[in-house]
């Protein structure tokens, strides 16, 4: 198998009331194409900043993060940027749905920005995480659960090549999280995508093809 | 430490933390006071030296006695007038022969009348007159003046006094005679009870009685242009105040957390409101010093102009130099603070009402609500019916007043009504086929609520500067017309000898390089009992060529030269609400109640002039005012023989030079009056743009943390900071876009009532309603250039370091 993501001697410090604190050091790991990774790890062990990293929206101190022949952070942030929209989509631990778009619209959002808009698969996922009752609101008018659902609808609804997800079943129910992670299911069999899962769900771990473990700065197969 | 200390301490705190939330939180109390604390002390400057111009008057305030020649009067006439139980007192005034500037007023303590304002203003403070009484050689004057002739060593004994204007000085008569080498004269007499019935005396001593301007005169001819000032003060202050609510709700937005944290560890309602209260009111009084400071600076700045405008205007004289007092001070500081406090009110309400647990309404449903909220319409329909109604009225000067406020403020209701119909039209009837330009014009919409009082302040101050140019504009043009056909001839002269009027009346003609003469005359009359001003004057050709009429019947000039036909002027028309083909009646108090029948057959407009007037032809004048002779004369001359003319009459007759008038001197001088006149009121209107595009500035600055954050998800997304940044730019150039077009016809409105309502009202002349389209798109454009600076430097920035900010927002869930 042809490894997909490619991390190498990645190393992040954060600077915090003028101390330096060591995130990773030297991480390396690779993930295949068309498999499912779930990057498990204590609170603040850099779960979301890796995710981040590897999104392009935070810069390594150094190492090189390759997404199959693009290595992220030698571009420009035009390129990144045109890379992350065409290429990976993601879903924040706060949702990030836009504000002034209904739910609908931010389904659709990203899908027709990239010009893969496929309505079929969008009323799909729409029926499988329960959106139907919900697509002519705003998101400050339903819960965290749903907004999460929503943006969870948008980021698969791309098709994307990767998915990074950070803690996508955080705000769910059982229920809803096992309607996601059949959308998780669906992405990675019938378009061939890559998933990367940050999670504190051993039930979500359970059922992804890899689990990587973030501890002491190192990353470890489990 | 007290509870109460560490309250305001964490309160301050947040200060300290976001410097740029508190430099514009200084910046708009300080604007607002500036303009307003200069308006408040150009005004007030201008009402004390009303009042100090009340020391030329006695009790009977608007009348005084001079000779019919203007020459000074000889002492023994004070004994004449005295014997015949005239109630007088003497004055002698005149400019130091060694220093001109000085003016010296001499008055005779024993006389003066102890019921006027002057005696009590001046004299009953700490036994001055007393004093005056003992000491003819005390001699009033401000500090400023004293300084200047104590280098003249006039062996006086100068007492300071702030009730005297700059360059004044008063002494005793008897001083006064030695001072100005006028010994045994007097200048004019002041009335000091009422007239006698019996004024035989007068004329056999050669004097005559003469109505002067009091105090309450002049306030009362100045009052609009006062009100004009601190209207546009006011708005000032409104605009600028925006600035400071912006960044009051911002802050007091990135506090919730804090004050509900507060209220869940025990502090009191009472305690938090009074605390926030505080913070407010040492905040708004810290920055309102700056802005009373600053006003000052502008008040100095400014004042020369306005004292130029209200002396060439309304004669009246007003120091040029500011007084400031403590009190003064602290007036022009309560209204920073209660401005402040108005506009944290509803903060304050929330934080009153609030409960432990319960959180207060965020941000975002405000942000969110906005789009069903119409509680606007029903209030702008109620200030319809209330214009409708104040339009139905009579037209008064505060009515009018009311009308442009009722204007301004349903059009700032309406503004944020107008820009969300216009953005859901274009969201409604057009679909895009990229997401990214549908989520622009959704966006657009949410953003009005974001910056809607800076667009208001923006609309605002561009309307009022298109409404008031285009009235100035109008006016000038109107103004300039008016003037050629009004000066109907090169050569004006004057001259208060009867003998010498009947002169020039009957022997000029014969001057070669002389056309045609035109005899003046003017008097007083009543109407309604209200003075009146009655010119005579010959209706011939020269007349009806060039006199500007407003209306006039058929036949108006033949109606004029051979039957009872008048004409009167605007002020007349609009005060008495008189119009053509109306019989008036005119009644001369001084002549036995001589009443004058007289049909109105035009009327003509009547610039600068604040009294109601009638033209009558000089037959008619002369057979009912039969003691009046013309002492003026408007002098048709051959093409540049002007000189020759004026020198031929200096010679003949004995008439000073300053007599002798040139047309172009009185154009020169009109117009640049009327240049001085709008010079304050131009330049209000400008600064108020300037403090609109900062609010602009501030306010997208203020709010451009919570807008980075509000774009990341794009960010994230892939949308490059480059695409955010132009797409950023480009919504609030559309909004003010709008804005500024929604802006041209309020600016039209308010010309409208600046040109039909508050011109008549204030000065009794209606203005024709032009317009200027080149000059709106000036204001537009320089607008229009402001506004992208204040959007560009704010975007820009806001942009330059999104990357940390954007990150900061996802960093929060390592």
């Amino acid at each position: 198998m042809v490894p997909y993501l490619v991390v190498k001697k990645l190393n992040k410090d954060f600077e915090s009331s003028g101390e330096s604190f060591e995130v990773f050091k030297d991480l390396n790991f690779e993930i295949n194409s068309n498999t499912s990774t779930a990057l498990i790890g204590e609170s603040g062990s850099g779960k979301t900043t890796l995710i981040h990293l590897i999104a392009g929206l935070e810069s390594p101190d150094s190492g090189t993060i390759k997404i199959g022949d693009f290595d992220i952070w030698k571009y420009s942030e035009q390129k990144r940027a045109n890379f992350r929209l065409n290429n990976i989509s993601i879903i924040f631990q706060q949702y990030n749905l836009i504000p002034s778009l209904n739910v609908l619209s931010n389904i659709n959002f990203h899908s027709q920005l990239i010009k893969n808009y496929d309505q079929n698969f969008r009323d799909e996922l729409i029926n499988l995480l329960g959106l139907s009752k919900l697509l002519k609101k705003y998101p400050e008018e339903i819960s965290g659960g749903q907004q999460q659902r929503v943006a969870i609808a948008r980021a698969i609804l791309t098709k994307p090549k990767l998915l990074l997800a950070d803690e996508p079943t955080g705000n769910l129910d059982e229920e809803n999280s096992t309607k996601v992670t059949n959308a998780f299911e669906i992405l990675q069999s019938r378009y061939n995508s890559t998933i990367v899962i940050a999670t504190h769900s051993k039930k979500l771990a359970q059922n992804l093809n890899l689990k990587l473990i973030i501890k002491n700065k190192k990353i470890n197969k489990i | 430490m007290r509870l109460f200390d560490i309250l305001i301490m964490c309160n301050f705190k947040h200060w300290f933390r976001k410097p740029l939330q508190l430099f514009f939180l200084f910046l708009g109390i300080s604007l607002a006071t500036t303009l307003w604390s200069s308006i408040q002390l150009i005004n007030t400057q201008a009402k004390k030296s009303y009042e100090s111009a009340t020391l030329l008057i006695s009790s009977n305030q608007n009348k005084i006695i001079k000779s019919v020649n203007n020459e000074l009067i000889a002492f023994g006439s004070f004994a004449k007038l005295r014997r015949n139980k005239w109630p007088v007192t003497p004055i002698l005034e005149g400019g130091l022969p060694n220093n001109d500037q000085i003016k010296i007023i001499g008055v005779d303590p024993f006389t003066l009348s102890k019921n006027s304002n002057f005696y009590k203003s001046f004299f009953e403070k700490k036994d001055r007159y007393q004093e005056f009484l003992i000491n003819n050689r005390l001699a009033f004057a401000s500090p400023e003046t004293i300084n200047k002739i104590l280098k003249l060593n006039l062996n006086l004994e100068l007492v300071k006094t702030d009730s005297l204007v700059k360059n004044l000085v008063l002494v005793d008569i008897s001083i006064a005679e030695n001072l100005l080498n006028k010994s045994g004269r007097i200048t004019r007499f002041e009335l000091t009870d009422r007239i006698p019935k019996d004024r035989k005396i007068l004329t056999e001593i050669g004097l005559e009685i003469i109505k002067t301007k009091s105090s309450d005169d002049l306030k009362q001819l100045t009052r609009s242009f006062h009100l004009n000032l601190t209207a546009f003060g006011f708005l000032g202050f409104i605009v600028g105040l925006f600035i400071v609510y912006s960044t009051l709700n911002l802050s007091f937005e990135q506090r919730k957390s804090a004050f509900t944290t507060l209220r869940l560890m025990g502090i009191s309602i009472k305690t938090l409101f009074l605390s926030t209260l505080l913070e407010i009111i040492l905040l708004s009084s810290i920055s309102g010093l700056v802005g009373v400071f600053f006003g000052h600076i502008l008040a100095s700045f400014l004042l020369p102009d306005v004292a130029s405008t209200i002396g060439n205007i309304y004669g009246a004289n007003i120091k040029d130099q500011l007084v400031f007092s403590v009190t003064e001070i602290i007036i022009a500081l309560l209204m920073p603070i209660f401005g402040a406090i108005l506009i944290s009110t509803s903060f304050l309400i929330q934080i009153y009402k609030s409960e432990p647990l319960s959180n207060y309404l965020p941000f975002l449903k405000i942000y969110f609500n906005y789009y069903k909220n119409f509680t606007s319409i029903p209030i702008i329909f109620i200030l319809v019916i209330l214009s409708v109604i104040i339009l139905l009225s009579p037209k008064e000067l505060f009515l009018s007043f009311m009308l442009i406020a009722i204007l301004i403020l349903s059009s700032s209701l309406l503004l944020p009504l107008f820009l969300r119909l216009i953005l859901s039209l274009i969201n409604n009837s057009i679909k895009f086929k990229n997401p990214l330009i549908t989520w622009f014009f959704r966006d657009t919409f949410k953003q009005i609520r974001r910056i809607s009082l800076s667009l208001n302040a923006l609309m605002l101050s561009i309307a009022v500067t298109i409404g008031v140019d285009n009235m100035v504009k109008s006016f000038e043009e109107t103004f300039s017309i008016w003037l050629d056909k009004r000066l109907i001839t090169e050569m004006y002269v004057r001259t208060n000898s009867e003998t010498v009027a009947k002169k020039i009346s009957m022997e000029t003609e014969k001057e070669e390089n002389i056309i045609d003469i035109y005899p003046i005359i003017e008097t007083e009359s009543y109407f309604d009992n209200s003075k009146i001003s009655v010119v005579g004057f010959k209706p011939k050709k020269i007349y009806i060529d060039n006199w500007p009429i407003v209306h006039k019947s058929v036949d108006m000039w033949k109606k004029i030269q051979k039957f009872n036909g008048i004409i009167i002027n605007e002020q007349f028309h609009y005060k008495f609400g008189t119009n053509i083909g109306d019989e008036i009646q005119t009644t001369d108090l001084l002549n036995n109640n001589n009443k004058l029948k007289s049909v109105v057959v035009g009327i003509y407009p009547d610039y600068g002039n604040s009294i109601p007037q009638i033209m009558i032809s000089l037959e008619r004048f002369k057979d009912y005012y039969s003691n009046s002779f013309p002492n003026n004369f408007a002098v048709d001359v051959k093409k540049g023989s002007f000189n020759n003319v004026s020198e031929y009459i200096q010679n003949k007759y004995d008439i000073l030079e300053t007599d002798i008038i040139n047309q172009k001197t009185i154009k020169e001088f009109s117009k640049n009056v009327f240049e001085k006149t709008f010079t304050v009121t131009r330049s209000l209107s400008d600064a108020m743009i300037i403090i609109a595009t900062l609010t602009l500035l501030t306010s997208l600055v203020s709010l451009s943390e919570i807008r980075v954050i509000n774009l990341s998800p794009l960010w994230a997304l892939g949308i490059t900071r480059g695409s955010l940044l132009k797409i950023e730019f480009a919504q609030f150039l559309l909004l003010i876009l709008i804005t500024l077009f929604f802006a041209i016809p309020v600016g039209l409105l308010i010309c409208f009532l600046l040109t039909n309502y508050l011109n008549i009202s204030a000065f009794g002349w209606k203005l024709p309603f032009q317009y200027y389209p080149a000059m709106w798109g000036k204001t537009l454009f320089v607008s229009l250039i402001c506004c992208i600076i204040s959007i560009a430097l704010p975007t820009f920035l806001m942009f330059k370091n999104s990357t940390s900010l954007m990150v900061k927002r996802y960093k929060n869930e390592c």
